[in-house]
């Protein structure tokens, strides 16, 4: 979900939005704070809408008056303000994580798997975003709104020619690809901790996701999020490293040598770092990702 | 090369040379000086930073890597030193560090500098994390969480200079400060500075006029890495201490928004951002908790409204200060600044309590509350007019700073 | 409050030069009060000011001398740290405390020795009231530098006592923070364990980065997959906090053993599914005896409406010990408080507590305790009103806590 916020912002205004892991860590703060007082379920609805809102505004008053400076200005813009909205979540909520629970009605096992429990919360994150990728496809594809989304994306003076407010459009896109950032937020933020660390932690991968499914492809980056996903939890499980391939072929390496240090890493030690190697040899290698379709 | 030898010029590098040498009689206290060496290797890195953003156009985020891994390679060269394994006076180690910058940047420049723009970026982004991540892996040469330690003072004193006091640190910087920037700004007026600055502003044309872009990037990059090298190894010398943070994300945006907030449009903005920036963090967060928002704020007011930087901000005013019509900017700018001044002080108000109350539980309402927002919305209203008064002036002015400009 | 303090330093630093000589005592505290634990360190900023606004009241420091705290944030990061330390020179610091993260300790106590070997004039002590890695007062001991928490040699060889005597525990699992301190966990876990149970079978061992790992779930699935029926944890803040809630969801039902889990915020995290489950060893909380009840509830008192209330042993037993020292030497003069606090006794609330004179660490009785639920009934008080609390299960005295060491002062 976030990553296809990303994308979506990405394919359609050429802005690599450094503040989207932010948006997702307010959708967590905001469905907490509503959740305080509505409950779960209204929050699951509020929260994103208003992180969209903010969304909105971050576009009309900061990023449209940046873009005429170009790219790296918009770039640092939203660079600048990751920083900024992680700040103000300090001064709001605090340093300290927030009590923002998952809602007793989901927090049940679904079924259990090789002798482990997957919780029913889990199952419904992924009802939820595969729900959400779906209604996004249709709009984009089959209604109207999407249509001009498309067309605006390509050819936006000719847009704009035809009577359409293509700015609000842009306002429009941005506003949801923070909304889907905070919806990520509002279902992450409890099954991980929220605190104001949380958007530091996400963002990086997200972009690794986006670059790795092709800038420009929303399946792209749903396939690339589950690759990475996928990554992330088997390398966790491996134990090996190579020392075990080389004990393989029957060579013994002494604990004392100066190579023991570096061979002895375990792929589930390396984990942290395979995402990023992954991103980088693909840019090197195909800068459009596994399905983009365009570069930069 | 005759004009870079002016009276002018080499009146104003002598001038930075004396500020250098005085400023520690100035700024005499412990703090002061470990803020102006800070001060002084962040000038350097940012200078280098420049070499690849406002020379050559590349917006690179994991510049920090070749800093820390001069700094990484500098801190085992001392300790080999101290260990008696080869003799290498303190004073020359910034070399060693500069080599390492080199060395990596030369590899890794390689196979980043291919594609500009956008992809460059997030290959620069992936980069540093990747190298931060493996920094926590490869425990025997970056120390883990706890870094590598070094001792300045190894290999015993040369002409009575040990490095233990940090005043001989701090000469020390300034003179390899002094030594880059010179340097630095040498390779701006070579044949390689002028065609990075061709690439940057139009790389199919330079392709056209027979140079390689990436092959210029890939230079620039080289020589970006070199002095970064340098002040990762001042850097060690002056904490005696590098953990993995020196080069990671973090590190990396620092030097981006010191950058550009100093301004990427002339040689000297960085230097003034690199300033500004290492002030506000080392004695801002003495004041406040929340200098990390005034930094960011800071950061997002320069690209909204000056997006050329603070050095940006100083070079439009040359034309009318050539033109001597200074004066006539002088009362709206006074009302701007005085209705700004009372925003501002609101706005810190509401920020500081807010923080008072967030972290301690419950916010007290009271005089200063009301107080604050007072000031933050009657300095607001007045500053919208003011930036129109500011506005009006200048266009006014534009005839007569069209002849000066 | 901090904006006092800097006025206050500021006003110090034109009137007096750094010097011993003044009738004010400044405490350094170099803590990460920004960033990703900055709550941990203003609980232990808390504690130190309340103990010194104590220490003040008594009167009972010579030459009615008073006790000045003065913040400094280090960020949680070797580099700070060392700033800061050169800004709290700046206005006359004699005493620095410190204590979240062993790389800064690390940092700190290198860097304050070399300012004692590099200026004479102005000494220093590191007081480290919670840095646990052992090198500390071992390889890396030096003569300026009292460690009052117990290392993790100490705690691991006060928690394998219980859990030697534990018969259902056949199989354990150790997960930790990948540093020098998680590291040490492990080792001191593995070793130790493997002569006290030599049946017990440690049927894994990861390392993870520390401070990263927002989804624990892969490294639940491992443990429940190698029916462990035990987890011996070092971690701390989040992450020990999102492993137990990992377990929790995932369904692993076993005994949790940790080094931190009453600190900011973890009981609340874990809630009811950790009674009886989750242990702790520490050298203090709040049901041990009538007397660190009467403290805790004093603390709580103090402030009310903050969250995280548990309390800060360590801290409190160093302020009192540097007051006994100070009285003792007769001046406040580092150097001489320094030898003071050699060999050094105390009877707190928990017990007698005495400072080692060959590597400057605090023996204290040591206890494991596990979360109860609380209720006037049972006398317990509970942390974070939350409803539940720690009830002890094994005390470990201080002389058996002792660790051979390798210190060898300069």
């Amino acid at each position: 979900m976030l990553s296809s916020g990303l994308t979506l912002i990405f394919s359609m205004m050429g802005v690599l939005n450094f503040a989207h892991a932010s948006f997702y860590m307010l959708g967590a703060y905001f469905a907490y704070q509503t959740g305080l007082v509505f409950g779960f379920w209204p929050a699951l609805f509020l929260a994103p809408i208003l992180v969209g809102i903010v969304g909105a505004i971050t576009e009309r008053y900061g990023l449209r008056k940046v873009h005429k400076f170009g790219h790296v200005a918009e770039l640092l813009f939203t660079f600048g303000l990751a920083y900024v909205i992680e700040e103000i979540v300090h001064l709001i909520w605090g340093r300290a994580p927030v009590d923002y629970r998952i809602p007793e009605s989901l927090n049940f096992t679904l079924f259990t798997l090789f002798n482990t429990q997957y919780p029913a919360y889990r199952a419904f994150m992924m009802l939820v975003s595969v729900g959400m990728l779906a209604a996004l496809f249709l709009v984009l594809t089959k209604t109207r709104i999407g249509m001009i989304v498309q067309a605006s994306l390509t050819h936006p003076d000719m847009v704009q020619a035809l009577g359409h407010n293509v700015p609000r459009v842009f306002m429009l896109v941005f506003a949801g690809g923070c909304a889907l950032a905070g919806l990520a937020g509002v279902l992450g933020g409890n099954l991980f901790i929220t605190e104001p660390g949380m958007a530091f932690a996400v963002g990086s991968i997200v972009f690794v996701v986006v670059v790795l499914g092709g800038m420009g492809s929303l399946v792209g980056a749903f396939i690339a999020s589950l690759l990475i996903g996928a990554i992330q939890t088997f390398s966790v499980a491996l134990d090996l490293s190579f020392l075990d391939l080389v004990a393989a072929f029957g060579v013994n390496i002494d604990p004392g040598s100066t190579w023991y240090g570096g061979l002895s890493i375990t792929i589930s030690q390396m984990a942290p770092v395979l995402p990023y190697l992954l991103m980088v040899l693909m840019l090197i290698v195909r800068p459009r990702g596994l399905m983009g379709t365009r570069e930069s | 090369m005759r004009e870079m030898f002016n009276t002018g010029r080499l009146l104003l590098w002598g001038g930075v040379a004396l500020l250098f040498l005085f400023l520690p009689l100035i700024f005499s206290g412990g703090f002061s000086l470990s803020m102006l060496s800070q001060m002084g290797i962040m000038i350097i890195f940012a200078l280098s930073y420049n070499m690849l953003l406002g020379q050559t156009g590349l917006l690179s985020f994991g510049h920090a890597v070749y800093f820390g891994l001069g700094a990484f390679v500098t801190a085992h060269a001392i300790n080999f030193v101290e260990a008696g394994a080869f003799g290498l006076p303190i004073s020359f180690m910034p070399l060693v560090g500069g080599m390492t910058g080199l060395f990596f940047s030369l590899i890794l420049g390689f196979v980043t500098t291919r594609r500009p723009g956008t992809p460059f970026a997030m290959i620069s982004l992936g980069i540093a994390e990747m190298v931060a991540a493996s920094a926590l892996m490869f425990t025997t040469f970056f120390g883990g969480e706890g870094g590598i330690v070094t001792n300045r003072t190894a290999g015993g004193a040369s002409w009575g200079v040990s490095y233990g006091p940090q005043i001989q640190v701090y000469f020390l910087i300034a003179v390899w400060c002094f030594v880059s920037m010179a340097l630095m700004f040498a390779i701006t007026r070579t044949p390689l500075g002028r065609i990075a600055n061709a690439v940057r502003d139009n790389p199919e044309r330079a392709q056209f006029i027979g140079y390689n872009p990436t092959r210029v990037r890939w230079l620039m990059m080289s020589l970006a890495g070199f002095f970064a090298g340098i002040a990762g190894a001042l850097a060690t010398i002056n904490y005696e201490i590098i953990t993995a943070e020196a080069l990671g994300l973090m590190a990396s945006g620092n030097v981006v928004l010191m950058a550009f907030i100093g301004g990427i449009g002339q040689f000297w903005g960085p230097m003034i951002g690199a300033v500004l920036v290492t002030w506000l963090q080392s004695a801002l967060s003495n004041f406040t908790q929340a200098w990390l928002l005034y930094f960011g704020l800071l950061f997002l007011l320069i690209i909204l409204f000056s997006p050329g930087g603070i050095s940006n901000l100083i070079t439009i005013h040359l034309p009318a200060w050539r033109a001597g019509v200074v004066k006539r900017l002088m009362p709206s700018y006074g009302f701007a600044f005085l209705s700004g001044g009372i925003a501002f002080i609101g706005v810190v108000g509401v920020i500081e309590l807010l923080y008072r109350g967030a972290l301690f539980g419950g916010v007290h309402v009271g005089l200063t509350w009301i107080a604050s927002t007072l000031m933050v919305f009657i300095g607001g209203f007045f500053l919208r007019r003011a930036a129109r008064a500011v506005r009006k002036v200048w266009e006014d002015l534009s005839p007569e700073l069209a002849r000066w400009s | 409050m901090r904006f006092l303090y800097l006025v206050f330093s500021l006003i110090l630093c034109c009137q007096v030069s750094c010097s011993e000589t003044s009738k004010e005592i400044k405490i350094g505290f170099v803590e990460g009060l920004s960033g990703p634990f900055a709550n941990i360190g203003e609980v232990a900023l808390r504690h130190l000011e309340l103990e010194v606004e104590a220490v003040n009241r008594r009167g009972s420091l010579p030459d009615g001398m008073r006790i000045t705290v003065l913040p400094f944030d280090n960020k949680t990061n070797p580099q700070e740290a060392l700033l800061a330390f050169r800004s709290a020179l700046d206005v006359g610091v004699d005493y620095v405390f410190q204590g979240n993260s062993s790389s800064v300790a690390t940092a700190l106590t290198d860097a304050i020795a070399k300012h004692n070997r590099r200026n004479p004039s102005h000494p220093v002590l590191f007081i480290n009231y919670a840095a646990l890695d052992p090198a500390l007062t071992n390889e890396h001991c030096k003569r300026s530098h009292f460690r009052f928490d117990a290392d993790v040699d100490m705690k691991m060889a006060a928690l394998t006592e219980y859990i030697a005597v534990r018969e259902d525990i056949e199989s354990v699992y150790l997960i930790n923070q990948d540093y020098s301190y998680g590291q040490a966990v492990a080792g001191a876990a593995r070793s130790m364990l493997k002569r006290k149970r030599p049946d017990l079978s440690i049927v894994g061992d990861d390392l993870h980065p520390i401070g990263r790992v927002k989804d624990f779930s892969p490294y639940i699935a491992k443990i429940k997959s190698s029916g462990a029926q035990a987890i011996v944890t070092g971690n701390w803040g989040s992450d020990l906090t999102l492993l137990i809630k990992s377990a929790r969801q995932m369904g692993v039902d076993v005994d949790f053993f940790t080094f931190n889990v009453g600190m900011t915020g973890g009981v609340s995290t874990i809630g009811e599914a950790g009674i009886e489950r989750v242990h702790q060893i520490t050298n203090w909380h709040a049901n041990i005896n009538e007397l660190t009840r009467n403290n805790a509830t004093l603390y709580r008192n103090q402030h009310p409406d903050v969250f995280e209330d548990a309390y800060y042993g360590s801290v409190r037993r160093a302020v009192r010990m540097l007051e006994k020292a100070m009285i003792e030497s007769g001046s406040a003069d580092p150097v001489s408080v320094g030898s003071a606090l050699r060999n050094m006794s105390l009877t707190d609330d928990t017990g007698l507590v005495s400072m080692r004179g060959d590597n400057h660490q605090l023996l204290q009785p040591l206890f494991v305790s596990k979360l109860v639920r609380v209720s006037p009934e049972n006398g317990l008080i509970g942390v974070e009103n939350s409803g539940l609390g720690f009830k002890t299960v094994a005390e470990i005295p201080a002389e058996k806590t002792r660790m051979p060491t390798t210190c060898q002062f300069e």
